[in-house]
């Protein structure tokens, strides 16, 4: 029972062994209720974490988080082992999230305010670029709230399933298989439906930019537990 | 004519994935770095899917709220209290629920519980006594006080009681026919508490009616009522406690009728004719659908109070009987009761008969056939339907008399 936080573990979502997952479960199995509490608490931040960045709202996260892990609660007996209990898991609160945003068909069309500094540089050339490497590149744009707000709020105009990939490859650091065990496709689908998620998303943003907007009510990445609400 | 050479590896989708995560291997790098040179367009664009990326990586995340943990806590102990998986197939959280699970909102819930039960049992406690003075002695719980002493029967009777027992309820008081008679004089209760708790009890029973017996579709007794329907000979008796608003419960009954239900079909409507109430009334004893199993007692075989009730090598069989019920003397109210000649619809309509009029439901058998007509008869003789005949199914009619119970 040594299993990190989860919000202090990523990327986590990387298929470790879960032997205390199977203990657990042959405990409810024998009919110790006891054992849902430690199993839930194991698994409660994931679910939490995917479903927030899946509908960008807190509220309405938690309520989705609540029904996957009420779901885990009554399928648990179907749960055959071939597969990760986290990536069980997730797969149950991506379809959960992916059924919510269907049957809703929510969509965020927040205003977003002009980010205060430039994404791009246009006159800058590609050697001139290149000369940057990725991480120092990456360095520099996380330091900007505006960014995240930015690319949150494009993250959330995609396509539902793009968005389910993009945060189960870069929020939650899936490998491909385990995406792929997610979603239920191959894994090369994975990797051809990454890659347009990865312009959809880029799309988006470079069409918030030119609308000069950037943050807004619906863009704002509030700091862990400062609240509830969008996100 | 010119023509393109092939490029026998050409740069694909999972290259360029493999760049934008930096996992691209060496030759494969060098060799898509060649071609970003030549499409700075493109170039540009995997630079900037690279940011998107590290900023989404960047982005801690939250905690889940312990309202999760808790709301989550609530279905198991739920599932552990139950042990029911498909009840709590149908335990989504409602918005009611978690509504209910913010502090503030379950404080003022609890708080508005407790004063409507507040107010509630002092009305009931206000209002006691008529209720109690009036209701069957059967429905009174009968509460010893001291040694527990077996029930001898005649031979206890005839030792003029067991001394150093209190019997706090009344003797309960019955005829040979086992109809059960009202209670003569006031409840003597010996302690407080006792009379507290007899009163509530007491009070409860009253307002509920007589136990409501339960009806299964499978069971004879509701073919039977059947066949008797489809002959005229079915009467459904209701009786209800005293005082009660006969007339007002039947109104809701007629528009309650479930007439939507394709399978449990019925209305209560219109009045019993004349004719037809004059001859229920003088028709004499009825006979109760209901069966109930009857034991006799075994003949007193020892003197041994050990032995009392037991007489060695003999089997006494149980016998199925029937009651007979009383004429119709003076009805509360009839009505006449429609629907579909099949077990369900027939289940329905006497619990809601139960339901809405609050009293026992007896199904009985008329000595003689009732001038009873069925409808549709045809098409021809319907002026305006909404569904067509051919759906059409047959309706039989049936009186519905309600009578105190006292």
């Amino acid at each position: 029972m040594t299993t990190p936080p989860f919000h202090d573990a990523r990327p986590a979502d990387s298929g470790r062994p879960g032997d205390d997952d199977l203990t657990l479960i042959r405990a409810i199995r024998r009919g110790e209720s006891a054992a849902w509490t430690p199993l839930l608490s194991r698994h409660q931040d994931r679910v939490y974490a995917v479903c927030v960045r899946m509908v960008g709202d807190r509220e309405l996260a938690l309520d989705l988080a609540q029904d996957t892990l009420v779901k885990v609660i009554q399928g648990l007996d179907s749960y055959d082992a071939r597969s990760q209990l986290s990536t069980w898991i997730t797969r149950i609160a991506i379809n959960v999230c992916l059924s919510k945003l269907r049957s809703e068909k929510l969509r965020r069309h927040a205003s977003l305010d002009a980010p205060s500094g430039g994404t791009d540089d246009p006159g800058r050339t590609f050697a001139e670029s290149t000369a940057q490497t990725r991480e120092q590149f990456a360095a520099e744009r996380v330091q900007s709230g505006e960014d995240r707000r930015l690319v949150l709020a494009a993250l959330m105009r995609i396509d539902p399933e793009q968005r389910a990939i993009l945060v189960l490859r870069d929020s939650r650091g899936m490998d491909y298989e385990r995406i792929a065990e997610v979603l239920g496709v191959a894994v090369g689908t994975v990797k051809s439906r990454l890659f347009r998620a990865r312009t959809a998303l880029r799309e988006h943003i470079e069409a918030l930019e030119k609308s000069g907007s950037g943050s807004g009510p619906g863009g704002g990445v509030v700091p862990p537990a400062a609240g509830r609400g969008r996100v | 004519m010119d023509q393109q050479p092939s490029n026998p590896n050409p740069i694909t989708e999972a290259d360029l994935i493999g760049w934008v995560e930096g996992t691209l291997p060496a030759a494969r790098d060098r060799m898509l770095r060649a071609e970003l040179t030549r499409n700075p367009t493109l170039a540009l664009r995997l630079q900037a899917m690279t940011q998107d990326r590290a900023i989404l990586t960047s982005i801690p995340d939250e905690p889940a709220p312990a309202a999760l943990l808790a709301a989550v806590q609530e279905a198991i102990e739920r599932q552990t209290l139950f042990a029911d998986a498909p009840a709590l197939k149908i335990d989504r959280p409602s918005r009611w629920s978690r509504w209910a699970l913010r502090p503030n909102m379950a404080m003022a819930a609890g708080v508005a519980l407790v004063i409507t039960g507040g107010v509630y049992w002092a009305l009931v406690f206000s209002n006691a006594s008529p209720v109690v003075r009036n209701m069957p002695t059967h429905d009174v719980p009968s509460v010893a006080v001291g040694p527990s002493t077996p029930n001898l029967g005649p031979r206890n009777a005839a030792n003029g009681g067991s001394s150093g027992v209190t019997e706090i309820a009344p003797v309960l008081a019955s005829d040979t026919t086992g109809e059960l008679l009202p209670m003569q004089g006031d409840f003597a209760y010996s302690g407080s508490d006792t009379q507290t708790l007899a009163l509530a009890e007491a009070v409860m029973k009253a307002e509920s009616g007589p136990p409501r017996r339960p009806l299964d579709a499978r069971t004879a007794e509701l073919r039977r009522a059947l066949e008797l329907a489809e002959q005229g000979r079915l009467v459904i008796r209701v009786r209800t406690p005293a005082g009660t608003r006969v007339a007002s419960k039947m109104d809701a009954l007629a528009a309650s009728a479930s007439r939507r239900d394709p399978v449990r079909a019925w209305r209560v409507e219109g009045d019993v004719p004349p004719t037809l109430l004059a001859s229920l009334t003088n028709a004499g004893p009825m006979t109760s659908l209901e069966e109930r199993t009857v034991t006799v007692s075994p003949t007193l075989a020892s003197s041994e109070p050990q032995d009392v009730g037991r007489q060695a090598g003999v089997t006494v069989p149980t016998r199925v009987v029937r009651d007979t019920l009383p004429a119709v003397s003076s009805p509360a109210a009839a009505c006449m009761a429609e629907f579909r000649p099949t077990a369900p619809t027939l289940q329905a309509l006497v619990a809601a008969l139960s339901q809405k009029l609050g009293g026992e439901v007896i199904l009985s058998e008329a000595s003689s056939p009732q001038p009873i007509t069925s409808d549709p008869a045809d098409a021809s003789s319907v002026v305006w339907w909404t569904q067509p005949p051919g759906t059409w199914g047959k309706w039989i009619t049936v009186p519905v008399v309600v009578e105190s119970n006292r």
